[in-house]
């Protein structure tokens, strides 16, 4: 059974903007998905159709053979207890310490919640923040916002993730340590949807490449 | 709505009086004719008539007036009356004016009304008024709770739409925005009800005539006042979040 399935699904933004065309994507568990493509190319709305953050013109997009159209928001916040999803503008509530931020992920997937603390200082420290950690977000580098996100998503073990341009403003060693995590957790045997541009990212050949331009998919590698 | 109490209340006092004064040497026949003409008219319940003597027995009159003349004489000074009463208040309207022709084409007739009389065609005008007043006043508060949620939608969008894609549900903030709203209204109107009572308790004591609405002795009122405020208070703010939500949830 495929996890998650796009149909003919286009996307034209209001007025009459045709953000994609006719994209046909089969997503299994397990995959390893690289999106990518130039800036503007359809890459975050792909993965916004997928979060269910925006709808699909025409076409239908299917989780574990269930069509989108059906499901409610409630549905949806179902579902993303269990997805991990690191946003290209992050995300974070800027008000709210580290801490609170990814807090928030745990609580409302219910996971982890004993080991709490324990398990936020532990990725913290990961990442080399964990001095930031009462800091407020809005106090943060970019980099280091970037780096909450991604621990945000993560943490909470998700059966997917779904990553727009995780490293788009880190420096190469984090980019190094980010790409080992990444592939640690498809080995895992989840499924994770990785969008980027970075060469670096590219040239691993990881997983499968899905490449867009102008809102169409020009490769299916 | 104490204008209902008020005109439940002199629905069986309502009267015009027609005065017709005795330039015409009106005896009683043509009375009679007159107040038969009237009663003709479909506003007509009942209709009194008070010849001379009768006004003449009231005491108010000076002992020295019956000295000076004699009681045939008096009596050719006062006019007779008739009072007419209308079906209802409604028809008081409609007997009024019938009655301000007829006084017109006779000189030697008059209408008298009660001052306060004259304030119910008033009344049931402002019934009507009162009513729309009442919806209009519902449709600018349901619009005022519809935009101020819109408004706290629009200032907290970006922080609802981070909750909802971590998936959160948005159930327990609709709940607290409600409880917070609630209280608000509650507040208020726990102050504009006192506020309300206070002054009819202090117009009652001035005019006794008229009952105190909504009378928390009674069932029916308290029940509709129940819904009222029910209504105003969890309905309305109720259907304003929930509408206003609509579209903010991704
Ligand atoms: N909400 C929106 N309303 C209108 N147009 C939009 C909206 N979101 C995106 N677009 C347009 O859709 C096109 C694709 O946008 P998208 O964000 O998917 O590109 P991308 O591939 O993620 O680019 P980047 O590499 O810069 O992140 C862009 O031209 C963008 O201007
Ligand atoms: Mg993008």
């Amino acid at each position: 059974m495929s996890l998650i399935i796009l149909k003919s699904v286009s996307k034209i933004y209001p007025p009459f903007f045709k953000a994609l065309i006719n994209i046909n994507l089969e997503i299994n568990k397990g995959d390893f998905i690289v999106l990518t493509g130039p800036t503007g190319a359809g890459k975050t709305t792909v993965l916004k159709l997928i979060y269910g953050e925006e709808k699909p013109t025409f076409g239908e997009i299917f989780y574990r053979d269930v069509p989108y159209s059906k499901l409610k928001t409630k549905d949806f916040s179902f579902f993303r207890r269990n997805w991990g999803i690191i946003f290209q503008d992050y995300k974070l509530f800027p008000d709210l310490t580290v801490y609170e931020n990814i807090k928030i992920s745990l609580i409302l997937s219910k996971k982890f919640v004993k080991e709490m603390k324990f398990r936020i200082y532990e990725y913290l420290e990961r990442f080399n923040i964990s001095q930031k950690a009462q800091k407020k977000v809005k106090e943060l580098s970019g980099g280091e916002q970037q780096k909450v996100g991604i621990i945000r998503a993560i943490i909470k073990e998700p059966e997917m993730l779904i990553a727009d341009e995780p490293t788009g403003n880190l420096d190469p060693a984090s980019i190094k340590e980010i790409l080992e995590i990444l592939k640690e957790f498809n080995k895992d045997g989840k499924t994770l949807i990785l969008a980027t541009h970075d060469p670096v990212i590219l040239n691993q050949n990881l997983g499968k490449i899905v490449k867009l331009n102008r809102g169409e998919m020009i490769q299916d590698v | 709505m104490n204008i209902k109490n008020l005109l439940n209340l002199y629905q069986d006092q309502l009267h015009i009086n027609l005065i017709i004064y005795p330039f015409m040497k009106k005896n009683i026949s043509d009375i009679s004719i007159l107040s038969s003409e009237i009663e003709k008219l479909s506003s007509v319940k009942k209709i009194i008539i008070i010849p001379p003597e009768e006004l003449i027995k009231k005491e108010y009159l000076s002992s020295e007036l019956f000295k000076t003349f004699s009681q045939e004489e008096i009596k050719s000074y006062f006019p007779y009356i008739l009072k007419i009463y209308p079906f209802s208040v409604k028809d008081y309207s409609i007997l009024k004016n019938h009655l301000s022709l007829l006084a017109k084409t006779n000189p030697d007739i008059e209408i008298s009304e009660h001052k306060i009389f004259k304030l119910i065609s008033l009344a049931s005008f402002l019934k009507v008024g009162f009513l729309t007043l009442v919806i209009i006043w519902l449709f600018f508060y349901a619009i005022f709770l519809y935009l101020i949620n819109k408004f706290l939608n629009t200032y907290l969008k970006h922080q609802t739409q981070i909750f909802l894609l971590l998936g959160g549900t948005l159930r327990n903030f609709k709940f607290l925005r409600f409880l917070f709203v609630g209280l608000i209204l509650s507040v208020a109107f726990g102050a504009s009800f006192y506020l309300f009572f206070y002054l009819s308790n202090h117009v009652l004591s001035i005019f006794i005539f008229l009952k105190p609405y909504p009378d928390l002795s009674k069932v029916l009122h308290l029940l509709f006042l129940g819904g009222y405020v029910f209504f105003v208070i969890v309905i309305l703010p109720w259907l304003a979040i929930w509408i206003s939500y609509r579209g903010y949830e991704v």
